[in-house]
């Protein structure tokens, strides 16, 4: 016969075992769901960063400006779909432009988290010419992802000296006209890959002529500097019945660093200089203006530099230089680092 | 029938309760648990990163040249 005591010694053992019991599942469960969150929302941006072109992918969404801004649906910095890990420089300068893009516009169009994370994206490269941040400090607990890219840089158009270019038998009386072409179905050729590609409507054309003195008119004109007149664009499309060069339209004596960069000898002008040049010629310009001017992939962009002086003309720079791929150095593809923390 | 017989055996059943929840306790409160489910993450991490440096090794990086993976298994050193 069972006692009473026994019975509740029992019942009260039973209780407590019970308890231990069902604490014992709990154990399992170690990590927090929100711990495991950053790192999944970490290694997505890191994805969208690194794989992704961003959408809309053409007009690209870099080249969108202020009113426009909503229009950018997801801002992804690879070149193209075809080419992941490898990033647009144009598109990484756009990206980390803190002036340009809000908090609100870096969780919407690149985080797209459920609740307003913390961020900081970072891409960084082994000699630090590039070295972006945006973002706060990531603390100890982060959600992370790092991913190893290369970054794609505009080609450079070096004209040094070049006899070719040094027509020393024109006319004396003729304004000199120098050209830079750009033929846009030779750069645009499918064959050469999207990573190594030259294109004018997304990237920079940088045009550097180096050693200008060397074209200058020594003998009749001794230590005198040629005048630039102007730059001027001038555009064709070959596929037309009678295809012929127009100029294009544009403010050209308005300094827009948005549009072009033009120096001469250093120092800033707009495109209708009129001003002596002694050393070099510096023209970027920029992918902003090649899409004012509706150039589609047939089509042939001049550039054309005007030496007027009068009679006599001061400087022998005449011809026309192609920018294609032997011409144009492209630099070669830098790695970088790029980083993406969430908390 | 009704006696102080038994309080051994209810001193007992509490104290064992106790000892069962106290030990419960100790246990959770003080260690951290590692399971296989955590190294899910770190390895992700890293299986990323490498298959991201094969990648950009693999990539020339100038037209027409060939990429570094390349140069390495094709030569055997390091130039």
């Amino acid at each position: 016969m069972m006692s009473l005591d026994f019975l509740v010694g029992f019942t009260v053992f039973m209780l407590a075992l019970i308890m231990v019991v069902s604490m014992v599942p709990g154990l399992l469960a170690g990590l927090e769901s929100s711990g495991i969150d950053y790192d999944a929302v970490a290694y997505r941006t890191g994805v969208i960063l690194a794989e992704d072109p961003g959408w809309p992918v053409y007009p690209p969404w870099e080249m969108k400006t202020g009113a426009y801004k909503d229009e950018i649906e997801r801002m992804g910095l690879a070149v193209s779909k075809e080419t992941p890990n490898i990033l647009l420089s144009t598109k990484v300068d756009a990206f980390f432009n803190g002036s340009f893009f809000t908090e609100d516009d870096y969780r919407n169009k690149a985080i797209f988290g459920d609740i307003p994370y913390s961020y900081n994206v970072s891409l960084r490269d082994k000699d630090l010419t590039y070295n972006y941040a945006t973002g706060d400090t990531p603390p100890s607990g982060r959600g992370y992802i790092r991913r190893a890219v290369k970054i794609k840089e505009p080609g450079v158009a070096n004209i040094s000296y070049n006899s070719s270019f040094n027509e020393t038998t024109l006319d004396a009386s003729k304004p000199r006209i120098f050209t830079v072409r750009l033929n846009f179905s030779q750069l645009l050729d499918p064959s050469v890959g999207p990573a190594y590609r030259i294109d004018p409507r997304t990237e920079p054309v940088n045009i550097t002529i180096t050693e200008f003195g060397r074209y200058l008119n020594r003998t009749d004109n001794p230590g005198e500097n040629a005048k630039l007149k102007d730059v001027a664009f001038y555009k064709m499309d070959p596929t037309r019945p009678m295809p012929r060069f127009t100029r294009i339209p544009f403010s050209y004596n308005t300094m827009d660093p948005d549009l072009y960069t033009l120096f001469l000898d250093r120092t800033p002008n707009d495109l209708v200089p009129e001003t002596e040049v002694s050393d070099n010629i510096s023209l970027v310009l920029k992918p902003a203006a090649t899409s004012i001017f509706t150039l589609d992939q047939n089509s042939i962009l001049d550039i054309r530099f005007t030496f007027d002086d009068g009679v006599p003309q001061k400087t022998f720079m005449n011809g026309t230089y192609l920018y294609d791929y032997d011409n144009v150095t492209c630099p070669p593809l830098k790695p970088a680092v790029l980083e993406v923390a969430i908390w | 029938m009704v006696n102080d017989g038994g309080q051994l055996y209810t001193m007992e059943g509490v104290a064992a309760g106790i000892i069962m929840l106290l030990t419960a306790y100790i246990v959770i409160s003080t260690t951290s648990v590692y399971t296989p489910g955590d190294t899910h993450i770190t390895d992700m991490q890293l299986e990323q990163l490498g298959s991201d440096v094969l990648a950009m090794m693999d990539t020339p990086d100038t037209n027409g040249t060939k990429s570094d993976l390349e140069t390495f298994v094709n030569d055997d050193n390091s130039t």
